[in-house]
This record gives structure tokens, C-alpha cells and sequence, in this order.
């Protein structure tokens, strides 16, 4: 609202100098100031009219010109939003991948004793603890519906309460108990990349 | 209708499901025992009055087997809103809140 009572406060000074105040001269009762200007010469009428027209064109320059930089400041911001949105959700995609990585290890049985099980377990749990913390910090951001929101928790809750995953002994792991389970975990993992996929822009 | 701070009363990271699992502290079993056994049976299930606030402001992490064995676990005395219109949650996030609704709609599991 201050940017428009600014224009008008311009506007009304451009038409005082330049429109009004040739006008109010013509018609003036004064015989001293109808004598200084002669009605009947062309040239004075011209020129009024000209600078009349200047003045408007001058002022509808102005105006286009303001309209053009706020148009341009909205584009702009949007654009930063757009990339700040597609950074983020990299990084929630790239987090995805790291945990998946590690995931894939335990499945795989790419563990060599307890000690490496119980490490990788914990890298499980703040892996996925990041992906939480970048889609609470960015709710508004990402602006995610509550279905896409469980989509993503669904593989850290199929992950995180699954015994063999994430509480099973070392000695009592195989990948053949394992078979039934990663197909469950791939299909969840995929439905998560998919909704961070989706969102990028 | 008793409120609870959990973060400060209990503890700020909500993990564990029982004390088998990780270092088995402030597990979900421990904080049912101690703050919800009160919903145990089913008289305090036949009216829609509030049981139990629970506040999560200072709670910084909630793990899915933790939301599991706390509200999950009262799915066989009543629907999921039933539960949370019993244990009412305040100021969580929409991502907590969705652990837990999630877990609420999955059933209690042990695995």
C-alpha cells in the first residue's frame, strides 16, 4: 500500500507541473496573464499539448517500469524457492541412497563379526534420523501430504522393527532369511524415492 | 487428565521398543508401565473422556518401535482415532505425528 500512496504522491505533482498549471494559466481571469499568452498562437497551444503528452508518456513509463521490476522480484524469488526445494530434496534422496547402502550390506551379509553388525545398526538409525530432521525443518518447504509423508517413514518403520534387520545375533543371520524380507523392504524403498523424485521440480 | 512432559519426565529420545533392544533404556514397555497402565482394561475404554496428555516439545526423536509398543499396543481395546482421542498428543511435529498414526494403522508387532 506505501508503494502505491508513493505513486499517486508523484503522479499528482507530474499533472500539477506539467498538465494543470498550463491549463489554469489559459483560463485565467486576470487580463495581465491573458495578455502575456496570445490564445491564437498555435505554437503556445502545441507545446502545451506536447508536454502534456511527454508528461503522461513519462509518467506510464514510470509506472510500467515499477510494475516490471516487482513482476521481475516475484520471478526471481520464486526461482530461489524452487532451487532451494530441489536442494533439500536431494539431500533426503541422497540420505535415502546412503541408508539403502547400508541396508544392502546387512542383507548381503557384508559384515565380517557382532561388533560391525551393531555399528552398521547405528548407522541405520541416524542415517534415517537425518531424513526425519530434513523433512521436519522443511515442512512448509517441500510441502509434502500426509500419505507421502508415510510413504518415506514406511521403510524406516518396516526397517527399524523388523528383528533380523536390527536385533537378531550375528551368528543367527543368513541371507536366505533374508529373501522374503528385501523384496518387502525394495518395494517401500522405491515408493519413497518416488514420492522425493515426483516433488523435484 | 494427567499431562506429561515426556522429554523432561522421561526421557528426550524415544527409541527403544523393550530393553532387548539396542542398550534397552527408556524403552516403550518402561513408559507404558510407568504412565499409561491406567488404560490396562477395558472400563477405562468405555467413555471418550482424555486419559493422558502427552507433551512433545522436548522430545527430539521418536523411532518407530518405540510409537509402536506405546500406542500401537492399546489397538486391541480400540480403533486408532479411540486412541488418540484417549492419549492426546500436543505439540509434536507432522512428521512424529505421522510415526505415530502410521504405527496406529499398522497394528502392534512385535516384528
Amino acid at each position: 500500500m506505501a508503494h502505491l500512496k508513493f505513486l499517486k504522491t508523484i503522479l499528482f505533482y507530474f499533472l500539477l507541473i506539467f498538465i494543470f498549471s498550463p491549463q489554469i494559466l489559459i483560463f485565467a481571469d486576470e487580463p495581465e496573464i491573458k495578455n502575456k499568452l496570445n490564445l491564437n498562437d498555435w505554437n503556445a497551444i502545441i507545446s502545451i499539448i506536447a508536454s502534456s503528452i511527454v508528461a503522461l508518456v513519462g509518467i506510464l513509463g514510470l509506472i510500467l517500469g515499477y510494475y516490471y521490476y516487482k513482476s521481475r522480484l516475484e520471478y526471481d524469488q520464486c526461482n530461489v524457492e524452487k532451487e532451494k526445494k530441489r536442494c533439500r530434496l536431494q539431500i533426503i534422496f541422497e540420505q535415502l541412497e546412503a541408508y539403502n547402502a547400508i541396508i544392502e550390506r546387512v542383507f548381503i551379509l557384508d559384515i565380517q563379526n557382532e561388533n560391525e553388525l551393531t555399528k552398521l545398526r547405528d548407522k541405520i538409525e541416524r542415517s534415517f534420523e537425518l531424513i526425519e530432521i530434513c523433512l521436519e525443518l522443511n515442512d512448509k518447504l517441500f510441502n509434502f501430504t500426509n500419505e507421502e509423508i508415510k510413504t518415506i517413514l514406511a521403510v524406516n518403520s518396516f526397517v527399524d522393527k523388523n528383528a533380523l534387520i536390527m536385533r537378531e545375533n550375528f551368528d543367527s543371520l543368513s541371507r536366505q532369511a533374508f529373501q522374503s524380507i528385501r523384496l518387502n523392504y525394495i518395494d517401500k524403498i522405491q515408493k519413497a524415492r518416488g514420492v522425493c523424485l515426483n516433488k523435484m521440480e | 487428565m494427567e499431562k506429561i512432559d515426556i522429554g523432561k519426565e522421561f526421557y528426550s529420545r524415544l527409541t527403544n521398543r523393550d530393553d532387548k533392544q539396542r542398550d534397552g533404556k527408556y524403552n516403550g514397555i518402561e513408559f507404558r508401565n510407568k504412565f499409561l497402565s491406567g488404560l490396562y482394561n477395558d472400563k477405562a475404554w468405555k467413555d471418550d473422556s482424555v486419559f493422558i496428555e502427552l507433551d512433545f516439545s522436548n522430545v527430539s526423536k521418536m523411532g518407530p518401535s518405540w510409537a509402536n509398543e506405546v500406542f500401537a499396543y492399546f489397538t486391541k481395546y480400540g480403533t486408532p482415532s479411540k486412541v488418540l482421542q484417549k492419549i492426546k498428543i500436543v505439540n509434536i511435529s507432522r512428521v512424529k505425528r505421522s510415526i505415530i498414526e502410521q504405527e496406529l494403522e499398522a497394528g502392534y508387532s512385535k516384528t
